[in-house]
């Protein structure tokens, strides 16, 4: 599936781009709506703002060998982290920046599990959404998280038991 | 609730949205105006095209450009007081213009459009002479009518010496109409010029110098060979051409 696009991106990234973003927007976006709940518009926004900038400058002969989709979850971790330490320094919200109407959500998610995967270490969090949520195999995850394959292993089965003593994954 | 059961679904703007922050797709918004609703469209290097809103819209914005066009909500919060603004005053300021496709003369021509203040007009010829082409009176008009940002940048207050009005792509009532609601008097004037006796200085009948003028001090003038044969001098503010 994904050969047909790093194919097409390695052509002409313009004109590939939006069937990119078509192909992996939802799964990108559910990711994120369980590592950063609300922000998740705006991380995956910046996610493929980076990921157009580098498919840019990137040569054909890298794009084509880009794993696009690991590669994408590469970019959208370093966008999650850089928000979580940004929001840490800046926790308040000015009145003025909020939202007229807050936004409807249409996706039916369990917002406790949600909260409890965000409650997460950052790493654990990563590991179990990307193995048990989005089915990346251990060997993509540790691409992803540019950790060890074992290191990654145990903290997918550590969040997933803390999750457990928490009742909520069955 | 299993993890790997969730369904994901993102929201209907977001691929949108990331095509427009990447700039390979313009958006747009429906305003209100003096003259009715405005589509205003734009992307991350300013205001791309504006025309009346109506259902061709699209159609017509992806055929002149060779882009995509999409609704959004809102303008981008670092265009949306500059559009404001500029709608209200009538003045460009600095909200930002994507002239890409435009022809190097054909920006010069609208730059020099947009400095003419609100509520004056002024003729084709005075563009050409003032970014130093005085003979290509019609190239300007031709890049006037391909202006792709209207009303924003005023190429309505470009008009034919006589006093009439001329062309506008949006058709002349829309062109009366934008005049109109920035306080041009749209009656004929007795002349092209009229002058100040008292202090003799020459203005477009528009100019706020020449609005100034006591009636009993007018001196209405047919041609510019008039005002030049009476000695006056030609206002600083308005700089009417003088001698042709």
């Amino acid at each position: 599936m994904d050969d047909h696009l790093t194919t097409s991106l390695a052509l002409d990234v313009d004109h590939a781009f939006p069937d990119f973003v078509e192909a992996t927007q939802h799964r990108l976006y559910g990711g994120l709506r369980m590592l950063v709940g609300d922000d998740a518009e705006d991380v995956a926004q910046e996610t493929y703002l980076r990921a157009y900038r580098s498919l840019q400058q990137y040569p054909p002969a890298r794009i084509r060998q880009l794993e696009l989709r690991p590669w994408l979850w590469t970019i959208a971790l370093n966008a999650t982290r850089n928000r979580r330490r940004t929001k840490a320094r800046r926790p308040l919200v000015l009145v003025d920046q909020l939202p007229d109407t807050p936004e409807p959500r249409a996706e039916p998610i369990d917002e406790a599990l949600v909260a409890a995967i965000r409650s997460l270490p950052h790493a654990q969090g990563a590991a179990v959404v990307l193995h048990y949520v989005l089915g990346h195999t251990y060997a993509e995850v540790a691409l992803i998280l540019d950790r060890p394959e074992g290191t990654v292993k145990s903290d997918a089965s550590r969040a997933l038991a803390t999750l457990r003593t928490k009742g909520l994954e069955a | 609730m299993k993890l790997s059961e969730f369904e994901f679904q993102a929201p209907p703007g977001l691929k949108e949205q990331t095509l427009i922050d990447a700039g390979l797709i313009d958006g747009f918004v429906s305003l209100a105006s003096p003259v009715g609703m405005l589509n205003v469209a734009f992307n991350i290097r300013g205001v791309s095209a504006v025309a009346p809103s109506e259902a061709e819209f699209v159609a017509g914005f992806e055929q002149r450009f060779g882009r995509r066009v999409v609704a959004v909500d809102r303008l981008p919060n670092q265009l949306e007081v500059g559009v404001e603004r500029t709608l209200e005053t009538g003045r460009l300021a600095k909200l930002p213009v994507d002239w890409r496709g435009q022809t190097d003369f054909q920006r010069t021509v609208l730059e020099a459009a947009a400095s003419i203040p609100t509520g004056e007009v002024r003729p084709y010829g005075w563009i050409a002479a003032r970014i130093g082409r005085p003979t290509a009176v019609r190239a300007v008009g031709s890049a006037l009518g391909q202006n792709p940002v209207p009303v924003v940048v005023a190429c309505h207050r470009v008009v034919r010496t006589d006093g009439n009005l001329g062309e506008y792509r949006f058709g002349a009532t829309m062109k009366a109409e934008l005049l109109k609601a920035e306080g041009l008097d749209l009656r004929p004037n007795p002349g092209v010029l009229v002058a100040n006796r008292k202090t003799g200085v020459v203005c477009y009948p528009s100019c706020r110098v020449a609005r100034r003028i006591a009636p009993k001090h007018q001196h209405w003038l047919g041609s510019s060979r008039q005002a030049l044969a009476a000695q006056y001098k030609p206002c600083e503010r308005c700089q009417p051409l003088f001698g042709g």
